[in-house]
């Protein structure tokens, strides 16, 4: 009787968890979903807020883009040029500098 | 991933959405969600997928990925503290419950029950719940047949009086 009992009850709890999937019904976007979990992979762990904060910004940047997009005249654009060379040429400036510091160092130390 | 690779993962992930999302039910501890745990368990499934040689039950084999990543969850949330994105592909919307009153709460019982057991005996009553096969359940977890005999034997009264005890 009571083992009677008990597999009648354990019969009922399987019911009871079989069901317990149908408080959701579960859908997936075929198109997107293999290229949201490769971006996922990146970075799993970054929240909400970050996320939203990110979508906003690059709408905001969209906005701000399509004003000034085929509006910026030659000279802007050479003297950005201008800049770019002058910065890229610093830095290889430093850099030279450095590893003939990093090679006297060597020198010294033998 | 070609395209039917991509149909054969869907498919998967549509035939093994309820036993997913049951198992992620019971281990989504606040403030992690069900759902978190679950796009975590399809984003393994994905990446597990290319390396599926087929020699098992591919349920068997999602069993396998739902249960590790589900059990090692709270130890990936203490480590990284922070919540997980929600991915815009996977959408779980509200259906209407087919579970009266009394089921939910036998539901929650059983819930409660099952997370106060340790992780090995707490993935051997879930398979069991699925309705699993001992063989099954032993090629899951990894343990022999008879083993998983005599433990379901202990698991099945623990967890029976602890319901039992829950619903008085």
């Amino acid at each position: 009787m009571f083992e009677k009992e008990q597999k009648e009850g354990w019969q009922e709890l399987k019911e009871i968890w079989k069901n317990s999937s149908q408080a959701e019904k579960i859908n997936f976007q075929i198109s997107g979903l293999i290229d949201e979990l490769k971006d996922w992979y990146k970075s799993p762990m970054i929240s909400q807020f970050e996320k939203d904060s990110i979508k906003s910004n690059v709408i905001t940047i969209k906005a701000s883009w399509n004003q000034f997009k085929g509006k910026i005249s030659q000279f802007e654009k050479d003297s950005i040029n201008k800049d770019v060379t002058k910065i890229t040429a610093l830095v290889k400036k430093i850099l030279n500098l450095l590893r003939k510091i990093k090679t006297n160092n060597r020198r010294t130390n033998k | 991933m070609e395209n039917k690779a991509k149909l054969t993962f869907i498919q998967i992930l549509e035939d093994n959405k309820n036993r997913i999302y049951r198992i992620c039910r019971i281990y989504a501890v606040s403030p992690l969600e069900p759902q978190d745990l679950f796009q975590e368990v399809v984003y393994q499934i994905w990446k597990s997928f290319s390396t599926f040689k087929g020699k098992s039950n591919i349920s068997t084999w999602v069993y396998k990925i739902a249960l590790n990543v589900c059990s090692r969850s709270k130890m990936k949330l203490e480590k990284n503290n922070s919540k997980m994105v929600r991915l815009e592909s996977i959408q779980f919307l509200p259906a209407e419950s087919t579970q009266n009153k009394s089921q939910r709460e036998k539901y929650q019982a059983l819930r409660d029950c099952i997370s106060s057991l340790s992780e090995s005996n707490k993935s051997i009553i879930i398979l069991y719940l699925e309705e699993l096969s001992y063989k099954e359940i032993a090629t899951i977890t990894g343990l022999t047949e008879n083993h998983i005999a005599v433990k379901m034997k202990r698991i099945r009264k623990m967890l029976f009086d602890c319901i039992t005890h829950k619903l008085k």
